[in-house]
């Protein structure tokens, strides 16, 4: 018992640290903007949201492009001249992050004309019945299928210099998420995807999973054990998060600068949108976006509803912005069930609401009350016609199940 | 004879050397010139009124760490409950000390004849009650259960959500409230389902036909934990079947994440395992018409 007390004021001590430690250090940042807050306005809720759209469309980090390029240049290269190097890399994100998205742009970017790169399940969406996602799966391999126990003579005749020289075909998994459900029968697409993988040694596989996902399927069919090397993005800066963003807003708004290079805040403030977004890009970019502000003197004379952002707009046309500092929302009080349900949406990433209640054992109008709160508090956002999970409560929710006996990512 | 030997062995064991004294419990007068301090109307208000502190500091007390338990994360609930009979034995020992020295010259040989007068007279007068105190204090160290815990005592089952002087209370699932004394840890065996952790392993029987596809029903019995939501998935599952003369008997053993959650947890995975069992056909234990001995399964 004494040793549960002390394990458990452990973990008490661990976490209040961590809080302090963020609101000592939201204390002293000084926000870049030299305006007091009472001269400055939020942004429109339908200029904010034209601004997360063109955000959102544009190119994902550069770093974490840069460090999967070089990951899978230096995997493939051992592949090819290795006959039992692994044949695949997995990266695994943040369940906020577009980790389709990241891959495939990086992918893209990257220039290799020894080889094929083929995406074919780039555009997967788990069907109605989740007993048919392996058939989904099956269709889309059809030329990578298991071999055949006819085969094995072929395989095993086969020399180590021809085996070298068939590899030259790229195949991506951006998404592992999407390609299961939590529920009976749901992950059988796994296990199928993991024999064609391991089988398939003449392609070299690049996947792409949250971190929560790849968690759930280590419990329930050993993944880990399958695919060895393992990647985490890694987490930006400020400094990354500077040129990133910045580059990204240059073309549609004018952010303030500083009056002299002496005491710019300007680092700081970057530094500690890294720190309170724990490096994720999706955290940090609606981090920043949530502490945009206009100057109250600047647009009282202009109708800002009938305002919205051209293509490309030119400087002089451009909305100025500045900034304050941005602080994380806090979570309301959650129950039981709502825990269950961020839990559900953060294994899968992103989840079509009958997928949910199947996955949750419910029916579509038990969950349906708690959906429309959770989506009321922002806690979740619709995308498409599925529910995921709003970046800027990611952190807190991850906390808040982790402390509630929850596995998470 | 009997008589006399039992006068001289009270007498003799009553009997406390002192450096500079002897007194005796046979005489009452000297007894309480020696033992008690001088009683005064303002030390009795005071014995009241620390009394009354003392009550309303354990009421308080265990009110806060209940209501307290329920508002902090899962993870920290089952230490703030746990904390609750170290506070009450903590405000318990300050009031008695308090009274104690109020009251009663605690010398070294004082303490000795009071703590033994006391027992002799408890021993006879409330003896059931001074064994559930005794208990109760060693259960504190040697947690056959705690708050929180979910115990089985006499065929009760529920969550422990008091521990008090001189028992605890259970909580069943039908939401009745059971107090069982403590000095039952004495010869009633004490079974308890968590042991100060938060999950407890919950076993959910299903029953099938001797010729089920024994595979089939083990992989969709494993699903179906790995699959609810409110499976511990950091602690084993397991299947494991028994033969009876009338079926095949599967018993899967999980942990859900909150012991709470043990019945509706038990609902889910019936459940979830029922619709897939229906989906892939799987036929249940069926009926044997008497007489018909052919149709039994060699066993």
């Amino acid at each position: 018992m004494g040793l549960v007390w002390v394990v458990q004021s452990k973990s008490i001590s661990n976490v209040m640290l961590r809080f302090l430690q963020q609101k000592i250090q939201a204390w002293f940042t000084q926000p870049p903007s030299t305006e007091s807050e009472d001269e400055l306005l939020d942004i429109p809720k339908h200029l904010n949201t034209a601004l997360v759209k063109r955000l959102e469309d544009s190119p994902t980090p550069p770093l974490y492009q840069q460090n999967i390029q070089d990951a899978i240049a230096t995997a493939v290269e051992t592949w090819q001249n290795n006959i039992e190097a692994p044949n695949h890399l997995v990266f695994l994100a943040s369940a906020v992050e577009p980790t389709a998205k990241i891959i495939n742009e990086s992918v893209q970017q990257w220039e290799s004309p020894s080889l094929e790169v083929i995406t074919p399940l780039k555009d997967l969406q788990r069907p109605l019945n989740p007993r048919y996602i392996k058939k989904q799966i099956c269709q889309a391999l059809a030329d990578h299928s298991p071999i055949k126990t006819s085969d094995f003579e072929t395989i095993i005749q086969t020399l180590p210099e021809d085996a070298k020289q068939k590899r030259k075909t790229l195949i991506i998994i951006p998404a592992l998420e999407q390609c299961f459900l939590r529920c009976i029968g749901g992950w059988e697409s796994i296990e199928y995807l993991r024999e064609v993988i391991v089988q398939n040694r003449d392609c070299f596989w690049v996947i792409g999973c949250s971190a929560w996902a790849w968690n759930f399927l280590d419990f329930v069919c050993q993944i880990s054990a399958y695919f060895d090397p393992i990647h985490n993005l890694p987490e930006l800066a400020g400094e990354n998060l500077e040129k990133w963003l910045t580059s990204r807003a240059e073309n549609l708004v004018n952010l303030d600068q500083p009056e002299s290079s002496n005491n710019d805040p300007r680092p700081a403030y970057w530094e500690f949108i890294a720190n309170q977004s724990c490096g994720v890009s999706s955290i940090a970019q609606y981090l920043w976006l949530q502490s945009l502000r206009l100057k109250q003197a600047e647009v009282e004379n202009l109708d800002l509803d009938a305002i919205n952002f051209s293509p490309s707009p030119k400087t002089d046309q451009r909305l100025n912005v500045y900034s304050v500092k941005p602080s994380l929302p806090s979570l309301p009080t959650l129950t039981n069930f709502d825990r269950y349900i961020l839990h559900a949406i953060l294994i899968h990433g992103i989840i079509h609401r009958h997928h949910l209640s199947h996955t949750l054992g419910e029916s579509e109008s038990q969950i349906q009350t708690r959906i429309q709160w959770l989506l009321k508090q922002e806690i979740l956002i619709i995308k498409g016609v599925n529910l995921s999970v709003h970046p800027l409560f990611y952190l807190a929710i991850k906390s808040d199940l982790e402390n509630n006996n929850f596995f998470i990512g | 004879m009997i008589l006399a030997l039992a006068q001289q062995i009270s007498i003799k064991g009553l009997i406390i050397p002192h450096q500079n004294y002897v007194f005796a419990i046979d005489d009452p007068q000297d007894f309480s010139e020696q033992v008690l301090t001088d009683i005064t109307p303002l030390k009795i208000l005071y014995g009241i009124i620390a009394l009354l502190i003392a009550y309303m500091s354990i009421y308080v007390v265990q009110w806060f760490c209940n209501w307290l338990s329920e508002k902090v994360p899962r993870r920290f609930r089952l230490i703030i409950k746990q904390s609750i009979p170290f506070w009450k034995g903590l405000i318990l020992l300050i009031t008695v000390s308090y009274i104690l020295s109020s009251f009663i010259q605690l010398s070294e040989s004082n303490l000795i004849a009071v703590t033994g007068t006391i027992a002799v007279a408890l021993g006879f007068a409330f003896k059931d009650y001074v064994s559930s105190i005794i208990a109760g204090v060693i259960s504190l160290f040697e947690a056959p259960y705690r708050v929180g815990d979910r115990v089985n005592i006499e065929g009760y089952y529920g969550e422990v959500v008091g521990y008090g002087l001189r028992g605890i209370q259970i909580q069943t699932p039908d939401d009745d409230l059971i107090t069982i004394p403590h000095n039952k840890t004495w010869t009633e065996p004490i079974s308890n389902s968590n042991s100060g952790e938060l999950e407890a392993q919950v076993a959910t029987d299903f029953y099938f036909d001797h010729h089920v596809d024994v595979e089939k029903v083990m992989q969709i019995l494993y699903q179906a934990a790995y699959s609810s939501k409110y499976t511990q998935l950091k602690l084993p599952i397991v299947v494991v079947i028994t033969e009876h003369f009338w079926g095949t008997q599967f018993k899967l053993r999980s942990y859900p994440i909150d012991a709470r959650d043990e019945f509706v947890y038990k609902t889910d995975l019936i459940r979830r395992a029922k619709a897939a069992f229906a989906y892939e056909k799987i036929s249940y234990p069926q009926r044997i018409p008497l007489g018909k001995t052919e149709n039994l399964p060699d066993l």
